[in-house]
């Protein structure tokens, strides 16, 4: 089934070329998203995945163009083949919740504490659909219903502090596909929830892009949420992606070092007793990424070649569309 | 596990936490309470102390009389004035006069109006024929001239002054049984956003008996109810004040042209013969004097007491000693209808000024000026503040940059001289006097409030929920009002509580140095400039009691919002 899709996978909705974020402080430069490329398609799921700090976050705030200044983005971001690095932030405000939404990950905090949920998630359709009040908070009603609020209209008068925090979740997202959206960015969206939650809202997502056809980027950095919910996974160190392929690929034939120490830690992968598997060191800082290959410091491989020149990311193993940005990636496998 | 409790009953929500909070201090209990009360004393000032009657019943026998001796006068110029042209009446005109004849039509056919109403409405029902007549008359002739048609004026001015001679010798006629009529001239003295004030504070003060009642009563008690009908308490509350206010301006009878009617004298001097009257508790006027009285102390001292001469029984102002046999006569002071008694303790209880004004009155009258300036100031710089502190923080940048030194250079200005130059320079005929002082304090006072926004917006900008609402395509407006103002609601509110107080101090100190309010509107602080002698220690200790009394309770007020807003400092349970 999946192979039938793939095929029949039409132009990608949102494709991202090149991105680069920097934010100019007093130590220098900190290039945190360093030529970012992907692609979004119609109903599925792309899950990107990294260690804290190494760009996933500003990643989704680049493609919104919500980096605070002094940060700065350069690239492609084309929205259904417009592009949206020529827009006016007029016309980009516009995009904004409208085709382009994003889920936090603290509902909480991302909930304005003084409004009631209904208003809140009506808000987006008063600006965007210009909906007269009652309509709004008519559909505000259905939409939170949508996404499996219980007794919506009674939910719809509360405030985010009479809320559980799968609920306070349920309702970004009502928020976020309010406007029915082409793209979806996910920002850590279960990381704040216990896992029946978490399960819950990964169905909610699956089940809302069987019907509104959204594109969703699925940022985390826990494998099995992906594993669950992503049909393709970038894998992101320091600001770059270093692999990428569909879910089952990436799990059983992994090409990168990085990939494959991850899938090491996995507490699931290590037998009854064992300690833990952990991927020596630390990322490094932003404003000094290493030469060449930025994993070398901390890859059991690394030799001079990968100080020298940086690897591309290439086609890898025998699978279409798995690419890797590693020198010795054959050997890696074998790892 | 706060879970279970949270599902057992909907969760307090923030007001009912901050309510509750605030229930718990005994002394933001006592100044709220004695903050109503001194409102209230403003508020309701005119009912309480006023020179006309609440209601009266009787003949004025002395507007009767003026009445008819002025009718056929006053409808001759007005014949003359309705078949005149423009040019001749410019010609004519009073010098100095700005009005041009249509102004002066008007004006002579309101005064043989009102003139001919009086008439009527004094004589018997069976008298009245006459004076319809005349009425119906002077309309008629009215139109004409509106109309300027000459020719149609002269024969309607001749036929209305034929008309008001009948009239005259009808009133004359009925001279002996004229009728008696009912007037509410104290109520008919008030605007109607007085009642609407009025109404409104009856809500306020009523509170601690309303609310709970209609909790128990009309929504059972169940606290999910009372919360749901918050806002229409608030609407009930807001809503019938403005209603009884529109009611009171369309049907209250216009307050009569001249309504300077000295009730009290001409009750005294049998011109107005009074079957019933009944005066306010107080029946003194903000600005009615005693001569005799000067700086006459508190009557429930003994350095009060006087003679029927007008002369004090005792302390230094007492009848001079008499080596020579000669005493120079006194001035008997003049004690009015429905005043006390000339050495009741009630005549004047907090004494008078030089002119014999009662202190007590002119400090309930002073009080609308002074607490409204407070008011109206803290609102005004708020605003200014907010919107300034709002910009500065939520933009940053050279918006931020510009706002921040235009705060410093208003701050590093001493707040006092700006306010004394600045009230100094502005023309009372231009700004009236009051317009101008909440201006001057407002547009010095703002840094503070601007501040504290600028502060609140920076933190707030930073938060997940602001950088939400433009992932959801808000526009920067919207942000700053719908989601970051609210939130930053708090400590500006307390802010506004506190610089309540400071414009009262500052209103105070202006009028104590003889800027800002002028006479014969009394404010508290002009109260305190009356006399700066020792000798006359009631007219600085009382003003000022009232000047501290509110400004401590505002404190009190601001510093209770503060704490309970905070909930690192809320009083454990």
């Amino acid at each position: 089934m999946s192979g039938a899709q793939e095929r029949a996978a039409p132009a990608a909705v949102l494709e991202v070329r090149d991105l680069r974020t920097a934010f100019a402080a007093d130590g220098g430069m900190a290039r945190a998203v360093d030529g970012v490329s992907f692609d979004l398609f119609e109903g599925r799921t792309l899950g990107l995945v990294g260690e804290s700090g190494c760009g996933k976050s500003a990643t989704a705030l680049s493609i919104l163009r919500l980096i605070p200044p002094p940060g700065r983005v350069a690239g492609s971001v084309r929205l259904r083949g417009r592009e949206l690095s020529a827009l006016d932030d007029e016309a980009m405000r516009a995009v904004r919740g409208a085709e382009i939404a994003m889920v936090f990950q603290e509902p909480m905090s991302a909930l304005n504490p003084v409004f009631t949920v209904g208003w809140q998630v009506a808000e987006a359709l008063l600006v965007h659909r210009r909906l007269g009040k009652r309509d709004a908070r008519a559909r505000a009603i259905e939409l939170l219903a949508e996404v499996g609020i219980a007794d919506a209209a009674l939910r719809a008068r509360q405030y985010p502090h009479q809320l559980s925090g799968g609920m306070r979740q349920r309702v970004m997202i009502a928020m976020a596909m309010a406007c029915r959206p082409a793209v979806l960015l996910a920002d850590e969206p279960t990381t704040a929830l216990d896992v029946t939650v978490q399960a819950q809202i990964l169905e909610l997502f699956g089940e809302l892009q069987r019907k509104a056809g959204t594109a969703l980027l699925l940022i985390t950095h826990d494998l099995a949420v992906v594993a669950e919910a992503a049909e393709r996974v970038a894998v992101m160190y320091a600001g770059r992606i270093v692999e990428e392929a569909s879910t089952v690929e990436l799990f059983e034939r992994p090409r990168h070092p990085y990939t494959i120490g991850l899938l090491r830690s996995l507490p699931e992968r290590t037998p009854r007793g064992r300690p833990l598997a952990a991927i020596p060191g630390s990322v490094p800082s932003a404003f000094d990424w290493p030469s060449g290959c930025r994993f070398r410091t901390r890859c059991p491989l690394a030799r001079a070649l990968c100080a020298e020149r940086e690897p591309a990311l290439e086609p890898a193993g025998a699978e279409p569309g798995h690419l890797a940005a590693c020198h010795f990636q054959e050997e890696a496998a074998r790892l | 596990m706060a879970e279970p409790a949270a599902r057992a009953g909907p969760p307090a929500d923030a007001w009912d936490r901050f309510f509750a909070e605030l229930g718990r201090r005994r002394l933001f209990k006592l100044a709220a309470a004695l903050l109503a009360l001194l409102y209230a004393s403003a508020i309701y000032a005119p009912l309480i102390a006023s020179d006309r009657p609440y209601y009266m019943e009787g003949i004025d026998r002395g507007a009767f009389a003026a009445a008819q001796r002025e009718l056929v006068g006053v409808t001759r110029s007005l014949a003359v004035l309705a078949a005149e042209t423009e040019e001749s009446y410019l010609a004519r005109r009073a010098q100095g006069s700005t009005w041009d004849w249509g102004q002066a039509l008007e004006a002579e056919a309101a005064a043989a109006r009102r003139r001919g109403q009086i008439l009527r409405d004094a004589l018997p029902r069976g008298r009245r024929g006459a004076l319809d007549d005349y009425l119906d008359g002077i309309e008629g002739l009215l139109d004409a001239g509106r109309g300027r048609r000459i020719d149609e004026a002269l024969r309607a001015g001749e036929r209305a002054i034929e008309l008001a001679e009948a009239a005259r010798r009808s009133a004359e006629e009925g001279r002996a049984e004229l009728v008696g009529r009912a007037s509410w001239p104290l109520f008919a003295s008030l605007s109607a956003p007085e009642v609407f004030l009025m109404v409104s504070w009856a809500f306020v003060l009523g509170w601690p008996l309303w609310n709970p009642l209609v909790n128990r009563r009309l929504l059972g008690g169940e606290r999910a109810r009372i919360r749901r009908h918050r806002r229409t308490k608030l609407a009930v509350a807001l809503g019938t004040p403005l209603a009884v206010a529109f009611a009171w301006a369309a049907l209250a009878p216009s307050a009569p042209a001249l309504d300077a009617a000295p009730y009290k004298a001409k009750l005294a001097s049998g011109a107005i013969e009074a079957r019933r009257v009944v005066f306010p508790p107080i029946a003194l006027g903000f600005a009615e004097t005693h001569m005799a009285e000067g700086f006459r102390p508190p009557t429930w001292t003994q350095a009060s007491r006087m003679d029927a001469e007008g002369h004090y029984s005792r302390g230094p102002r007492r009848r001079p000693s008499d080596p020579t046999g000669f005493t120079p006569p006194g001035t008997p002071v003049e004690v009015r209808w429905g005043e006390p008694a000339l050495n009741s303790a009630l005549r004047h209880p907090l004494g008078t000024d030089a002119l014999g004004r009662d202190l007590l009155v002119r400090l309930l009258w002073g009080g609308r000026v002074s607490l409204s300036i407070g008011l109206a100031s803290a609102a005004l710089l708020t605003v200014i503040g907010v919107v300034l502190g709002s910009i500065a923080g939520y933009f940053g940048g050279l918006a931020d940059m510009a706002i921040s030194r235009l705060i410093e250079v208003v701050l590093c200005i001493p707040a006092l001289y700006l306010v004394l130059m600045a009230s100094a320079l502005v023309d009372p005929a231009v700004l009236s006097p009051l317009v101008a002082i909440v201006l001057i304090i407002a547009l010095v006072a703002w840094t503070g409030v601007a501040r504290l926004a600028r502060a609140e917006f920076l933190r707030l900008r930073e938060s997940e929920f602001v950088l939400a609402a433009r992932a959801l395509g808000l526009g920067a407006p919207r942000i700053i009002v719908r989601h970051v103002l609210p939130n930053a609601l708090g400590p500006i509110l307390v802010a506004a509580a506190f610089a309540v107080a400071a414009g009262i101090l500052t209103e105070s100190v202006v009028s104590f140095l003889g800027f800002g309010i002028q006479h014969p509107v009394p404010s508290w602080g002009s109260l305190v400039n009356e006399s700066r002698s020792a000798e006359h220690w009631w007219v600085q200790l009382f003003p000022g009691l009232a000047i501290f009394l509110t400004v401590t309770c505002y404190n009190l007020v601001g510093e209770a919002i503060r704490d309970s807003l905070d909930p690192r400092a809320r009083i454990p349970a």
